[in-house]
């Protein structure tokens, strides 16, 4: 691979897992956050 | 207009919206990613002069872009928020702070990887790359002061505060290389007398620039239905345990 294509690859590297982590960290709170609430909401009922 | 921010004022409202829409936004998303990056890496020429490293504005720009608008949306929302105590308005403002934060990160990253094969250097403390550098600075100061506090209300107007004055960095940042003598090139596709980019350029150019958007907003409607689960859930927390405490 030359040099040139080098600095590329890694700008779009960088570019994509920085944008991948935020995403999936995003996704998966609220994903617990969600669960959490619906667990909640089941026992409230269950008591009700 | 007003209509319209009264209808999303109500927050499940909102939610219903923002749950019905995202998997939408997400796929617009996933299918101008592909078509960027197609049209970036295949079907754009190298420059005459840079050669393959010109490849790098595509990412590096868009996503610059996006950290100033970013910036933007968060400051009109602190004006929504501080005048008309919108209550979505904080919301939006917080859950949008991070998503800029890593949109100003990429375009220090990569620009800074851009510099080397073209400047001979990573990094220069020229107006334009420090500008940033301090929107960076002032994206990592709003979200880690509105963790600090524990009364939200407080902390929203402290940080909706903040992020009016931090306003003040856009024009900098947009005008510092006409200002200034500055080694970052002056602007090539917003300005007053046209863009100078070549078409085939700008096609890939514009196609990541929507991608990064679609990204922002998929993102957005995520981060704001965490913060209205993780309020409701508080709520529901509390009055658990005043149930609790009366039975």
């Amino acid at each position: 691979m030359s040099n040139q294509l080098m600095y590329v690859f890694s700008a779009y590297l960088f570019t994509f897992i920085i944008l991948l982590l935020l995403g999936l960290k995003s996704f998966f709170s609220y994903l617990s956050v969600r669960k959490k609430l619906s667990k909640m909401e089941k026992n409230i009922n269950k008591r009700l | 207009m007003s209509d319209v921010f009264n209808f999303l004022a109500n927050p499940s409202r909102f939610k219903r919206l923002a749950e019905k829409y995202c998997p939408y936004t997400v796929f617009i998303m996933f299918i101008l990613f592909l078509f960027g990056l197609w049209f970036s890496i295949y079907e754009s020429p190298p420059d005459y002069q840079q050669g393959e490293t010109v490849r790098i504005m595509y990412v590096h720009v868009p996503a610059a872009w996006m950290a100033m608008m970013v910036y933007l949306s968060m400051t009109i929302m602190s004006v929504f928020s501080l005048v008309w105590r919108h209550p979505l308005a904080d919301l939006i403002a917080k859950s949008s702070a991070p998503i800029g934060a890593t949109f100003t990160l990429i375009a220090l990253v990569t620009g800074s990887i851009w510099g080397k094969p073209t400047w001979g250097t990573w990094w220069v403390w020229d107006a334009r790359l420090t500008s940033v550098l301090i929107l960076f600075f002032i994206y990592l100061g709003h979200i880690a002061l509105i963790n600090v506090f524990e009364d939200e209300e407080k902390g929203a107007k402290t940080v909706a505060i903040l992020t009016l004055i931090g306003a003040v960095n856009l024009p900098i940042i947009k005008f510092s290389v006409d200002w200034w003598n500055t080694l970052h090139q002056p602007a090539s596709v917003i300005k007053i007398d046209g863009p100078s980019i070549h078409i085939d350029m700008m096609i890939p150019l514009l196609i990541m620039a929507f991608a990064f958007l679609f990204y922002y907003i998929s993102f957005l409607l995520v981060n704001v239905q965490f913060e209205l689960n993780k309020r409701k859930l508080k709520k529901q927390y509390i009055q658990n345990i005043m149930r609790e405490k009366n039975e």
